[in-house]
């Protein structure tokens, strides 16, 4: 059945219609615990043997495998960037709390707390929850302003580029104040790109730029992105969510082969 | 542009640009609230984001010419140094 109208003029599809607010709320309680389940026995690394839940819930030692890929993890994410000290914020947020498993702290309670609300907040605001729309809309005041799906995605966009600009600070927020990664657009190429691809930078900008016009395209074709489809969608239990996440997953498992080999 | 190594002039630096990302922040706010008060269209226009978007890229510019003076590291410690140990 063809329900709720969009303030742009789309029309969306509303599978159960009839059910109560209970019974969705009684839904949702399932959803969540499928997903938690699923969360419980996953493990955090290729050769783990821990999730994150497991770990809390059970309070069980990682082992020296999941330490190394913990410090790894690390290095990638902070390679290149600016200089911190041992007793700063930076370290923390960098070698411990960004890198372990514990999800019951504060700041990941938090993060996930504020994700949660902002996507309620814009759907009840009737916005989208995403980002990669924004590029459609640049590109079309750009250069193809007549085109038809400029016109269909400047009707329908709402408030998304302004979002994306309050992310862009955030991040530039974050990589400054906390965390340090900031790059400053050197042209760095981490270790783990070396390794396969060796140090040319013309490759490195190839496989950069080619990846990222791919992932842009990818997300345009599906109409929306991770933030729109996975964070946005399986928040709202849509169909379509699942099904760019199953997408995804199997993109990245192809993509992470090429890139990094059998390891 | 060359790499400094002089902890205290670092420190100078990085208390600049911070204190220069503060200011553009309190001024990207004031510039969107500005030219969004009197608006209720459901879409921004392209010149209302564009006005906050040229000064989110002058503190991106601003920022690189900063920090690239910095040496570029890796868990805290410049690249060399941890290469080394």
């Amino acid at each position: 059945m063809i329900g709720a109208t969009h303030p742009a003029g789309k029309e969306y599809l509303i599978p159960w219609s009839g059910l109560t607010p209970l019974d969705l709320f009684i839904i949702s309680l399932v959803y969540a615990g499928v997903l938690f389940t699923i969360a419980y026995f996953l493990p955090r690394y290729k050769g783990g043997q821990h999730s994150c839940i497991r770990i809390t819930l059970k309070g069980c030692e990682i082992s020296d495998f999941e330490r190394a890929k913990r410090l790894d993890t690390a290095k990638y994410l902070t390679y290149g960037g600016l200089p911190y000290d041992d007793n700063s914020i930076a370290k923390k947020l960098n070698e411990y709390w960004a890198v372990e498993s514990n999800v019951t702290r504060f700041y990941m309670l938090s993060i996930g707390g504020i994700i949660g609300l902002t996507v309620v907040a814009e759907m009840f605001m009737h916005q989208i929850f995403g980002e990669s729309t924004t590029y459609s809309w640049m590109a079309g005041h750009l250069f193809l302003p007549d085109f038809k799906y400029s016109q269909i995605v400047f009707k329908g966009i709402g408030w998304e580029p302004f979002s994306d600009i309050g992310t862009l600070l955030g991040a530039f927020f974050a990589a400054i104040f906390l965390t340090r990664r900031f790059t400053a657009f050197r042209k760095n190429i981490p270790p783990s790109w070396q390794k396969r691809f060796g140090d040319n930078e013309a490759i490195r900008a190839l496989g950069s730029f080619g990846g990222t016009a791919l992932m842009m395209f990818g997300a345009r074709m599906a109409d929306g992105c991770a933030s729109g489809h996975i964070l946005s969608g399986l928040l709202q239990m849509s169909l379509s969510g699942w099904e760019f996440l199953i997408m995804v997953v199997i993109g990245m498992l192809v993509t992470a082969r090429i890139v990094y080999g059998e390891r | 542009m060359a790499i400094i190594y002089d902890q205290k002039r670092l420190q100078q630096l990085d208390e600049i640009f911070k204190i220069i990302f503060i200011i553009g922040l309190i001024v990207i706010f004031t510039v969107a609230i500005a030219e969004t008060q009197n608006y209720s269209g459901f879409s921004p226009t392209a010149s209302q984001v564009a006005t906050v978007g040229y000064i989110v890229v002058l503190l991106l510019v601003i920022a690189a010419v900063i920090y690239s003076q910095f040496p570029p590291s890796v868990l805290g410690r410049p690249i060399k140094g941890e290469e080394s140990q």
